[in-house]
């Protein structure tokens, strides 16, 4: 009954933040320099002025607000202003298939590979594999994914030969950019994992375990392991969303039919309806998952539940 | 030590990213066997269109697909000039010079039926109508009562075109117009289906089933995000001289992977080449310069809002002195490593009526870099306009490469050669467009690429009352030249006029010419038949083939 409250209540959170971040969204956007035609140099003034109308954006800004919200409650996102017609629901539909397959690999991919190298340097702190694990968690965060992806494209793209250099179409065409994203979750898993592998083995219900007799590897999956992956999970959610709706610059290194370059495209166009669309998909997508993430934690760890319903 | 570890691991694999730009290739070792398909050519193109209705827009991409799946009237040759297309033979011509009457051939949509006068009447009262809010329309108004009509002051019944019948079209135009004949092979003037149009409504153009098409081509269905499929038309009435059955266009909007791409033999076109690609692909066997016109200047504003800086501008010594100070040959070599010093507007791609190239008929080279006389020009010119000193200026450019690179050279160039302060300001294309249409700036830099093939392209940019002219420079005799052009139906004497108009516009400095860009192409020599153009869409691949042996 707790578990249904609390999720009750994180969802209403939810929605307010989403209506919160669309209406914010909304006023700064029309702070942007230009308009969204995309002629606008060789565009005549009486005809931008027309087309403008024509768009409705000659209306008071709160007609244009009420306007977009009333749609936006009947699930109509618009029409873009800089691809004629066609709906933005479409436009984030196209890509979001590329983007999400390649965000999803990389999320399995760099889990397995960081949990793995996070449990076992945990475990032999100072040996080789604690070393390896280390240096691949400084370079995954410092060194940025388009570097990789260029370096992977190049070295096993262009020079071996061994996948496509770009482009999109069958499972070896994803294999390069899968590498590039998955290097960062590889390295924040192993990172986080680790960290909380160590401080979990000394805690006490740990030396009781052990004291009891309790088999290595059922002390590690049952104790150790459940407790060690919360601050894993608490970063699994935002990196989820981030992977999945594309990364621009690995997506334009690949040549990848994503949505990545939506979500500059949209502001360098000022392209009003997309940056809504955009913002509004992206939004409501990363607070779900945010919410899936707080309803994990109660049920990894009670204790988060109880006391946020505050009982404790 | 975990810091130091990060740091070198990360420059080493970010010179390898620098090395991916730089290295291999380029001695000409690219994959050049012909592909085993020989009938489908794989084709690079920067973006996906934006739309397929072409009466609404008209982006480089939606040109690449429109202008191979669509016939006009007319369509260019691979000299640049019209030809008929769907007209058979050329049109009849009023005494005035303005009433065109075209005879049309036998031609068939790609669903079988067929291409009526009716179709480009019913497109091009399309375009102009207010409500549809095309961005192009402006394109049209050469034909009678266009621009009313786009400005709700007529009825689009009242446009100058009329089917009188299926096989006639007769347009009337606003005033004698020598090159009319290349406007009808634009994508704005292709015919449109009545039917399909109401059929589709808003969706019309959004996808390719939403179109048929009268061209080589057909854009398939199969296209999807990131590539375009062109299947050769069946219906097509000079089907026989397109050899290719399939073109795949693919969405690539990165340099480095256009050109990877053509390495592994994966594109047969890859361009146009940027920055370090420039110079490592200078001297490769497959580079190819294709025919271009775009011409580059540095805007003074004559209006600046600090009086100082409009009394600066507004001697022409000081324009003059900024005028020598510049040294193109540098800029080209240097900075740019490409394209052509320029001291003209019009570039020398643009013919006139003798069918020369302007520049052959009217010399203006670019002027020699003179610091010594450009300082002594400088004092005097300060003395004229009653300045103690320069003032600070602004040079405002949009932030896409080579712009801020080309201001902090001429940056460089006021500083060494005039002592003049200038401030780089780099902002985005939309935001540049917007503080120069307010006149907040001092120098901007400018580019214009032509719509046809004509000096008048060019030559209204600088009309006092054009909203181009962002920097107020007026002129009553060019004034009165480029309107006396408008209405004059002696072709040659217009030409002259033109010339001479552009004359008046170098020898008052009115702005700075600095250079007329090239682009750098890689081509796969078995591809065959492109036809490459410097204005209209940049290449026709009706005629295009793979060689076979």
């Amino acid at each position: 009954m707790d578990l249904v409250k609390y999720s009750v209540r994180r969802f209403g959170y939810m929605i307010v933040t989403l209506w919160f971040i669309i209406t914010v969204t909304f006023f700064l956007m029309h702070l942007l320099p230009g308009s969204p035609l995309r002629n606008e140099e060789k565009l005549p003034p009486q005809i931008k002025e027309q087309i403008l109308k024509e768009y409705g954006l000659k209306d008071p800004l709160h007609v244009q607000y009420f306007r977009y919200m009333g749609g936006l409650l009947k699930g109509d996102l618009g029409t873009s202003m800089t691809f004629d017609g066609k709906k933005i629901t479409d436009m984030v539909m196209e890509g979001f298939p590329a983007s999400a397959q390649l965000g999803l690999q990389a999320i399995i991919l760099g889990c397995l590979i960081g949990l793995i190298l996070g449990v076992i340097s945990g475990l032999r702190r100072g040996s080789w594999v604690d070393n390896i694990t280390t240096v691949i968690a400084v370079l995954g965060v410092s060194v940025p994914s388009f570097v990789i992806a260029a370096v992977l494209s190049y070295s096993l793209g262009l020079k071996l030969g061994w996948f496509p250099v770009a482009l999109w179409g069958t499972f070896s065409h994803t294999v390069l950019p899968t590498l590039a994203l998955t290097f960062i979750v590889i390295a924040q898993i192993a990172r986080y994992t680790r960290t909380e592998m160590v401080e979990v083995l000394e805690q006490d219900y740990i030396k009781t375990a052990k004291a009891k007799g309790l088999a290595r590897n059922k002390i590690l999956s049952k104790h150790a392991l459940r407790n060690a992956l919360i601050p894993a999970v608490t970063i699994l959610g935002p990196m989820t969303v981030n992977l999945m709706t594309g990364s621009m610059v690995v997506e334009l290194i690949f040549a990848i039919p994503g949505m990545g370059k939506l979500f500059v495209d949209c502001i360098n166009n000022k392209d009003l309806t997309l940056i809504m669309g955009t913002t509004t998909f992206y939004s409501a997508f990363l607070l779900f998952a945010i919410f899936i993430v707080d309803i994990l934690y109660g049920l990894i760890d009670p204790r988060i539940r109880v006391a946020q319903s505050g009982k404790e | 030590m975990r810091k130091k570890l990060a740091l070198s691991l990360g420059l080493l694999l970010a010179s390898s990213s620098v090395l991916a730009a730089c290295g291999g290739g380029g001695g000409g070792n690219t994959a050049n066997e012909k592909p085993q398909d020989t009938k489908t050519l794989e084709w690079y193109m920067g973006e996906d269109p934006k739309t397929l209705d072409y009466a609404l827009d008209v982006d480089q991409s939606m040109n690449y697909l429109i202008s191979n799946s669509m016939d006009g009237l007319f369509r260019l040759d691979a000299d640049h000039k019209p030809q008929p297309a769907i007209a058979e033979g050329q049109p009849q011509i009023s005494s005035d010079k303005k009433t065109y009457t075209f005879k049309l051939r036998d031609a068939k949509w790609s669903d079988g039926k067929p291409v009526t006068a009716k179709d480009f009447e019913f497109a091009w009262k399309r375009v102009v109508d207010p409500k549809t809010a095309s961005q192009y329309a402006n394109i049209m108004f050469f034909i009678e009562n266009a621009q009313e009509i786009n400005q709700g002051k007529k009825p689009a019944d009242t446009l100058g075109v009329k089917a009188k019948d299926d096989k006639t079209l007769e347009v009337k135009l606003k005033n004698p117009t020598p090159f009319f004949l290349d406007l009808v092979a634009f994508a704005t003037y292709l015919p449109q289906r009545e039917d399909i149009v109401k059929k589709h409504g808003k969706a019309y153009g959004v996808t390719p089933d939403k179109l048929v098409y009268n061209g080589p081509f057909e854009i398939s269905t199969e296209s999807k995000k990131g590539k375009f499929v062109l299947k050769k038309n069946q219906n097509y009435w000079d089907k026989d001289k397109v050899k290719l059955e399939k073109v795949n266009l693919h969405s690539i909007e990165d340099d480095a992977t256009a050109v990877k791409l053509y390495e592994t033999g994966k594109l047969a076109w890859s361009g146009p080449l940027s920055g370090a690609f420039l110079t490592k692909y200078k001297n490769h066997k497959d580079k190819f310069v294709p025919p271009y016109a775009s011409s580059w200047v540095l805007i003074q504003n004559f209006k600046a809002k600090d009086p100082n800086k409009a009394k600066f501008f507004g001697n022409k010594k000081i324009r003059e002195a900024i005028d020598l100070s510049v040294d193109r040959n540098t800029l080209v070599d240097k900075v740019l490593r490409t394209g052509r010093p320029s001291g003209s507007w019009v570039p020398k791609e643009i013919t006139v009526t003798s069918g020369k190239s302007i520049r052959e008929e009217s010399k203006l080279d670019p002027t020699k870099p003179d610091p010594a006389k450009a300082k002594q020009l400088l004092q005097e010119g300060l003395k004229e306009a009653g300045l103690s000193s320069a003032p600070t200026l602004e040079i405002l450019v949009n932030n896409i490469d080579p712009n801020p690179q080309i201001a902090q050279y001429i940056k460089e160039e006021l500083r060494k050669n005039l002592g003049l302060n200038t401030v780089v300001k780099s902002v985005p294309f939309k935001q540049r467009l917007e503080l120069s249409d307010r006149g907040e700036f001092d120098l901007v830099l400018y580019g214009w690429g032509p719509d046809y093939n004509d000096p008048m392209t060019y030559m209204e940019f600088w009309t006092s009352d054009s909203p181009n002219n962002k920097g107020k420079w007026s002129n009553a005799e060019y004034d009165k030249l480029i309107e006396k052009s408008y209405s004059n139906t002696n072709f040659e004497e217009r030409s002259k006029d033109l010339m001479k108009a552009e004359k008046i516009w170098v020898d008052d400095h009115a702005t700075v010419p600095l250079y007329q860009s090239d682009r750098l192409y890689l081509v796969k020599p078995y591809v065959k038949g492109v036809k490459w153009h410097f204005f209209n869409a940049d290449f026709d691949l009706k005629e295009a083939y793979i060689e076979s042996k």
